[in-house]
């Protein structure tokens, strides 16, 4: 058996707890179908299961946990302690909450519906102060239904997409894989057929789009973190005024950490200059490229551009 | 002995004890399994206690009288620890489910809930859902909400300051979270953004402003001005800009035909575009880079040309 490699104790404990009533509710399980509910190995699942068949009150046999592993194959015995999951803790409970009424806001989404009930019936047993108290506002745009549609299809579509770095509208074929709303702005991610690539394009930025009529089988690979899969990635450094930073939301940052008088120093990633270009110049006085050294005239050249259409005029 | 197996043995004496129990008996039950050391088998036991209870374990602890009198007693009651049973039938459990598959909130806490609310979910569940939601929190969201719930205030710092909220609610908007409530230091109702508080957040006393009746987050928002630095008045609500045909349609998309002042033979259009929030509007207009170009109010458009001007060096 491989070496547990540094699971925490209250990590193994808390899947210990919800595993065993799990267990017992079925009697006889595979450790491969009882590793993938609970995201675990197999070789670490038997090790915690085999670990709690040592435990109990006592270590008389009758006292122990009544499981035990055969080959791929576990089954539980007689019920003794854990008969129920451990209670919701508050951060479960927030959590399963805001899921759920988070998604009861999604578009297509019947308010007076089953997540609707679901959150009453909670709300009845853990008080109604424990599901309210906050809100989740999510505002789709028009026609975000329809491509959702779409991707539930699996359709292959023709979308004309705009590029903010290039203002080039091009023809894309993209194979749907999700709609995704993230910060201010929903995207949607596929396999962009033309460039034999996974791509993420911006919702408002597709300026018309048609169902080919085909559609498409290949497996939906999981999201990645932002520019994980992009080819030319740089990383850059600025310094910036602190109140300057909101301009950054949006964007994932590796780290920042203050300076002096007010400035902070930041890294992101980036991936074309371009980009970086239209960032310098929204920033304007109150940020300069640190490094690398190549790119730190980046930001006045393209304010002299856009300058030079104020001078025509 | 591994620290988890005496911990799941703990736990196992605790939840079956008929009494509360001391640690005495906790060390006899459980003989073999402490140190043999007093104080080094109390650390551990303290230990255990601590992992137990981080895990929301309810340990039920008493001073005991008679025959124990003075000693601390431990228990662990079925009815405290065990998960309720919300009666869902399966379509709300499958609609949990799907809700979870969408809603990411970039912990595994939901999902852990799902585990413990669906005993009866197995593994093969497709939650596959094409549409999805990134709404990361983190730890300081549930705390905050529990303030909400007790009506107590927390404390926190946020931009080097050290603050006092009475929390009434949370938004989530535009993928942030927002806590809104009664700032004591200020006397007045504030706005803080969750991801911008620095390090974590307390619960603190009970809170003692009376909480507005109804209180929707939503009415009241956004309503803190440092949202909105540096307030610059350049005498219009509105600014008038030209947009090359390139980026006319991205600009029509969000303002609408309706924004349109005059089309240009070129495929370039002049539209109006609210500016009373000036840095976000230079903001918006600059990421057009040289495709755009704001023409009035006068003291707006010397703004951006000053702007730039400072940005190329040239002042």
């Amino acid at each position: 058996m491989k070496r547990q490699a540094n699971r925490p104790i209250n990590v193994r404990l808390r899947r210990l707890l919800v595993m065993l009533p799990w267990l017992q509710e079925r009697g006889t399980v595979s450790t491969h179908e009882m590793a993938a509910h609970f995201g675990v190995t197999v070789d670490e699942l038997v090790a915690d299961l085999t670990l709690a068949s040592l435990c109990g009150v006592s270590q008389d046999p009758r006292d122990l946990i009544d499981l035990y592993v055969d080959g791929d194959e576990i089954h539980f015995g007689l019920p003794k302690y854990f008969d129920r999951p451990l209670r919701l803790t508050a951060p479960e409970a927030f959590s399963l909450v805001v899921s759920a009424a988070a998604a009861r806001s999604l578009p297509g989404s019947d308010p007076d519906g089953a997540l609707s009930s679901a959150i009453d019936k909670i709300a009845r047993v853990i008080g109604a102060e424990n599901v309210s108290g906050f809100d989740v506002e999510l505002e789709a745009p028009d026609g975000i239904d329809e491509l959702r549609d779409a991707a539930r299809r699996r359709a292959v579509i023709e979308m004309e997409y705009w590029s903010p770095e290039t203002a080039i509208t091009s023809a894309r074929t993209v194979s749907l894989f999700e709609v995704f709303v993230e910060g201010a702005h929903w995207y949607v991610r596929g396999f962009d057929l033309g460039r034999d690539a996974e791509r993420t394009f911006r919702f408002d930025r597709i300026e018309s789009w048609t169902d080919s009529g085909r559609a498409d089988s290949r497996p939906i690979s999981p999201r990645r973190a932002w520019f994980e899969d992009a080819d030319d990635v740089q990383d850059v450094s600025l310094l910036i005024d602190a109140g300057w930073l909101w301009v950054l939301d949006q964007y994932p940052l590796i780290e920042s950490a203050p300076i002096d008088d007010g400035q902070m120093r930041v890294r992101l990633v980036v991936t074309s200059e371009r980009w970086l270009e239209r960032l310098m110049v929204r920033l304007g006085p109150h940020a300069a490229i640190e490094s690398p050294q190549h790119l730190r005239g980046l930001g006045a050249d393209a304010a002299r551009r856009v300058l030079a259409r104020y001078e025509r005029t | 002995m591994h620290q988890l197996e005496r911990v799941t043995n703990l736990l196992t004496l605790l939840l079956s004890a008929r009494r509360h129990i001391t640690f005495e008996e906790i060390r006899h039950e459980l003989r073999g399994q402490y140190p043999d050391g007093k104080e080094a088998a109390r650390a551990a036991f303290e230990r255990d206690k601590a992992v137990l209870r981080d895990e929301g374990v309810p340990i039920d602890q008493v001073t005991l009288s008679g025959q124990q009198a003075g000693q601390t007693g431990y228990r662990v009651l079925r009815s405290a620890y065990e998960m309720e049973d919300f009666g869902l039938t399966p379509e709300e459990t499958a609609a949990l489910r799907v809700a979870v598959g969408t809603i990411r909130l970039g912990t595994n806490w939901a999902r852990e809930a799902l585990w413990k609310v669906d005993l009866a979910l197995g593994s093969n569940e497709s939650e596959s859902t094409s549409i999805a939601v990134e709404l990361p929190i983190d730890e300081r969201l549930p705390l905050i909400h529990r303030a909400i719930a007790e009506r107590r205030c927390v404390t926190f710092t946020y931009r080097s300051l050290q603050r006092q909220l009475e929390p009434w609610g949370m938004l989530a908007r535009d993928g942030w979270w927002y806590v809104i409530g009664h700032d004591l230091g200020h006397g007045e109702r504030r706005t803080y953004r969750v991801d911008r508080i620095d390090g974590s957040v307390k619960v603190a006393d009970p809170a003692t402003a009376p909480m507005p009746v109804d209180f929707d987050p939503r009415s009241v928002f956004p309503s803190d001005p440092k949202l909105l630095p540096d307030a610059i008045d350049v005498g219009a609500e509105d600014a008038l800009v030209r947009v090359d045909a390139s980026d006319a349609s991205v600009v029509l998309y969000q303002y609408g035909e309706e924004a349109v002042v005059k089309r240009h033979g070129d495929g370039s259009i002049d539209v109006r575009v609210p500016c009373s929030n000036v840095q976000a509007f230079v903001n918006w207009l600059l990421g057009f880079v040289e495709r755009a170009e704001v023409l009035e109010p006068e003291p707006l458009r010397q703004l951006v040309i000053d702007w730039l001007a400072e940005a190329s060096g040239a002042s």
